[in-house]
């Protein structure tokens, strides 16, 4: 009772802010060696919405998702120019904790990547290794139920959950890396084309999971699918040849797009 | 024909032809050891062949082969004529083991019911027949039949006072020896310091009269053995061999006597498994060429599994370095190329390396450093079994090095990002998901490593394998594990038996045998790997998605 209070309370507290500006980008450049990958980007994510990034393949919008949490740092020889400020700070200034941001951005990757582990295990992974002090088994067992609950897995795998999670379907296994993502309660989620692999069941389950999650956290997914762009996302973003062309609410995007490149491409004259 | 090329069947013809072949030699391989060391085993027959100038011969035919025609005259040619080559023993009688017949000088064959093997602790086989059992210089057992019945129950006497004579010798005397030898050491070190005060001086007086004391146990303990060897000496056999020269052998000397010709398969059988048994536990005798070779299985064994403890935590950690957290560049290339190339390095540079290094270098610092008082007479500064497994953790490690970042870079890319994007670190990544996922490849390293490790002997020769050594790197004395001991090792068995010993041929069946023992050991060690790897693959198996 007292529990669902407080998170109505959230809830509330969030709606509040949903008009704040959660992510902002200014003048961010992107090289992968001598190469301008991405060109000059300015933009203002929304706190609590969806916001869809499209353009063509190799346009940069990956690139970018990955300059949210840093994940671009893994390849060698990139650089970085330019700021990306999230709640106030800018994550590239030096002295930020990498570990402490990508705890709370979270990402979900195009192929699911779920460990040979126990489905329990692979959901417990984050707090495990996390410096968020010791957790007893019962909390663990908690946030556990709580996270696979919220990506929508829980009553498909409660009796089985410490059975490996490689013996889940692929929409399962797209479900469960949510679902380890979440269990660490990030504030915003990167999903990079999160359904591109998926069959159109198990598709239509994560376009609900997103619907489901935006209300507690801010989401940034890339998508080739500008039907599910249309669908899930509040806020849309066109990529083209490592440019923003267009960044505008979707329903402005998909009905009267103010750049005639966003029309060819939604219409499908290209692309 | 060409499209027979075209579709490529004749390929796969070829591919399955090279697997047939290795097949074939494999087997082939294995068929030669078994049959060629079988004799080792088995209680060949007793055959006594009468030559035309009425000599006699008795022996176990060892081989049989045609006559080659250039040692014929030109009437022979082509007829199939036969020699064979007959293993007559009793060396200290006729002075050599073997002798060959031709088929023209034989006039008869016989298999004599009676004709006994004696296997002795000196000068190999006996092969005659046991006329009398004598005690003390009288004859208690007379006549063929009785003998063959009775001369088991003697046997078991004189070999339960051999049995007791070394138990004393090498448990009680051995631990005499070993208090000795450490109170020596004491007093030793405590002359070398110099001090002289009158502590070290009380307590040298102490310890020497503490060697007193032992030495008395062992004037004891020696007296106890003599009249055990007096106790055994009143037993003999008095022998003929086929010619009727007379021979007694105190039965003490005896290992065991059987008479293959009055055997049945089954008893025959029951004899393999004895001498099988022998081979496996016991120690070896009369320079190595019989009885068992325990010492070197459990060296071979033990230098493995010490080699296995040190080659595979740096060749992991080195690999884990070079494909982790090195930046990829001309460096890593560079030190990558030198490490695959170290494992084409031959092995014996590793011996002269590990002789120079470890033992001289090393070993001998630390004796300088901790053992000045015995030297000049080195403690770790001369070869044994550590430097040894040193040696060759270094020879093998190229092979872990290489299987470890070949499993490394097996491991998806999408399941380190999955981590990392949880806000792992990397050492939490490396730790959590891709050293265990790596394992079974780690493991394959191993197994190489092993198979390479077991079979090396060049690098073992001049770092601590010895022909014979007196006592297993492990025993019952703290600490246990005597790493500075010098050791007896399978491959190097071969080489001392098959080629250093002074009576090849008769050693030839031992070759064999231990050939195979090796191979049987080194399966086995692999197998127990393998299977420690398919438990991890089905644990670890990547995502099939």
């Amino acid at each position: 009772m007292k529990d669902l209070t407080v998170e109505t309370a959230q809830q509330i507290d969030k709606q509040k802010s949903s008009g704040k500006i959660k992510i902002e980008v200014n003048n961010l450049n992107f090289y992968y060696g001598d190469v301008i990958a991405l060109k000059n980007i300015n933009m203002k994510i929304h706190s609590n919405q969806v916001t869809a990034l499209i353009g063509p393949s190799g346009c940069g919008k990956s690139t970018f998702l990955r300059t949210l949490n840093r994940m671009n740092e893994l390849i060698d020889d990139v650089k970085v120019e330019g700021e990306v400020i999230i709640d106030g700070q800018n994550i590239y200034k030096s002295g930020i904790d990498v570990v402490q941001l990508r705890k709370k951005v979270g990402m979900i990757f195009q192929k699911s990547n779920p460990f040979p582990k126990s489905i329990y295990e692979n959901v417990a992974f984050g707090l495990r290794i996390g410096g968020l002090g010791k957790k007893s088994k019962k909390e663990l067992d908690e946030i556990v139920e709580r996270s696979l609950k919220q990506a929508a897995l829980w009553d498909e795998v409660k009796d089985r959950l410490n059975e490996s999670a490689l013996g889940l379907s692929g929409g399962q296994q797209q479900r469960l890396c949510i679902a380890r993502a979440l269990a660490i309660e990030p504030d915003i989620l990167l999903m990079d084309e999160p359904a591109s692999a998926l069959d159109p069941i198990s598709t239509a389950k994560v376009e609900e999971l997103i619907h489901q999650l935006k209300k507690k956290y801010t989401i940034v997914i890339v998508t080739h699918n500008l039907q599910q762009a249309a669908r899930v996302s509040d806020y849309t973003a066109f990529f083209y040849l490592g440019s923003l062309i267009e960044f505008d609410k979707t329903s402005k995007i998909f009905t009267n797009p103010s750049n005639k490149q966003t029309e060819d491409y939604i219409t499908g004259r290209f692309g | 024909m060409k499209k027979y090329f075209r579709s490529g069947e004749i390929f796969i013809w070829f591919t399955g032809m090279g697997l047939g072949i290795s097949l074939i030699m494999i087997t082939g391989l294995l068929f030669l050891i078994v049959v060629n060391g079988k004799d080792y085993f088995w209680a060949s027959e007793l055959v006594q062949i009468t030559r035309t100038d009425g000599s006699k011969q008795l022996g176990e035919i060892v081989k049989e082969e045609p006559i080659p025609n250039l040692n014929l005259p030109d009437t022979l040619w082509n007829k199939g004529l036969m020699r064979m080559q007959l293993k007559i023993g009793n060396r200290d009688l006729y002075g050599f083991d073997f002798q060959w017949i031709d088929e023209r000088e034989i006039k008869q064959t016989d298999l004599p019911k009676f004709a006994s093997t004696i296997e002795r602790m000196e000068f190999g086989n006996f092969y005659g027949f046991i006329k009398e059992i004598l005690v003390d210089g009288n004859v208690k057992v007379k006549g063929d039949e009785n003998v063959a019945d009775k001369i088991n129950s003697y046997l078991s006497i004189t070999s339960s006072i051999r049995d007791e004579i070394r138990n004393i010798e090498k448990s009680k005397i051995g631990r005499i020896n070993y208090n000795i030898e450490s109170l020596r050491l004491r007093i030793k070190k405590l002359e070398f310091e110099g001090k002289n005060t009158q502590k070290d001086l009380n307590l040298i007086s102490k310890l020497e009269s503490e060697i007193a004391l032992e030495n008395k146990k062992y004037a004891v303990l020696k007296s106890k053995v003599d009249s055990l060897n007096q106790l055994a000496s009143r037993y003999s056999v008095f022998c003929e061999d086929v010619n009727g020269r007379s021979k007694t052998i105190p039965m003490i000397n005896i290992v065991r006597v059987y008479q293959p010709n009055n055997m049945s398969f089954v008893s025959k059988l029951g004899f393999t498994f004895t001498k099988i048994r022998e081979f496996i536990f016991d120690d070896p005798r009369e320079s190595n060429t019989e009885g068992g070779v325990f010492p070197a299985i459990f060296g071979t064994v033990m230098m493995v599994l010490l080699m296995s403890i040190f080659t595979v935590p740096f060749g992991v950690l080195a690999a884990l370095y070079l494909r982790e957290y090195a930046k990829q560049g001309p460096l890593v290339r560079t030190v990558r190329i030198a490490v695959n190339n170290l494992a084409g390095v031959p092995s014996i540079v590793f011996g002269v390396f590990g002789l120079g290094f470890f033992i001289y270098f090393i070993g001998g610092t630390i004796d300088q450093l901790f053992y000045p008082e015995r030297l000049p007479s080195p403690t770790w500064g001369t070869g044994g079994i550590l430097w040894a497994s040193l040696t060759l953790a270094l020879l093998t490690m190229p092979v872990v090095i290489v299987a470890t970042e070949e499993a490394l870079t097996q491991i998806p890319r999408g399941m380190r990002e999955a981590a990392l994007a949880l806000g792992a670190t990397k050492w939490q990544v490396v730790r959590r998901i891709i050293l265990p996922a790596a394992t079974p490849g780690i493991l394959t390293g191993l197994i190489l490593a092993m198979a390479r490790a077991a079979g090396e002997v060049a690098p073992l020769m001049i770092t601590g394998v010895v022909k014979l050594a007196p006592s297993l790197p492990f025993d019952s004395y703290f600490p246990f594990f005597h790493l500075d001991r010098k050791f007896m090792h399978l491959g190097f068995h071969i080489y001392d038996v098959g080629f250093q010993s002074p009576n090849i041929e008769a050693a030839m069946p031992m070759v064999y045998t231990t050939t195979l023992l090796l191979i049987i050991i080194v399966v086995l060690l692999n197998i127990t790997a393998m299977i420690i790897r398919a438990n991890l693959r089905k644990k670890y198996k990547s995502s099939t998605f």
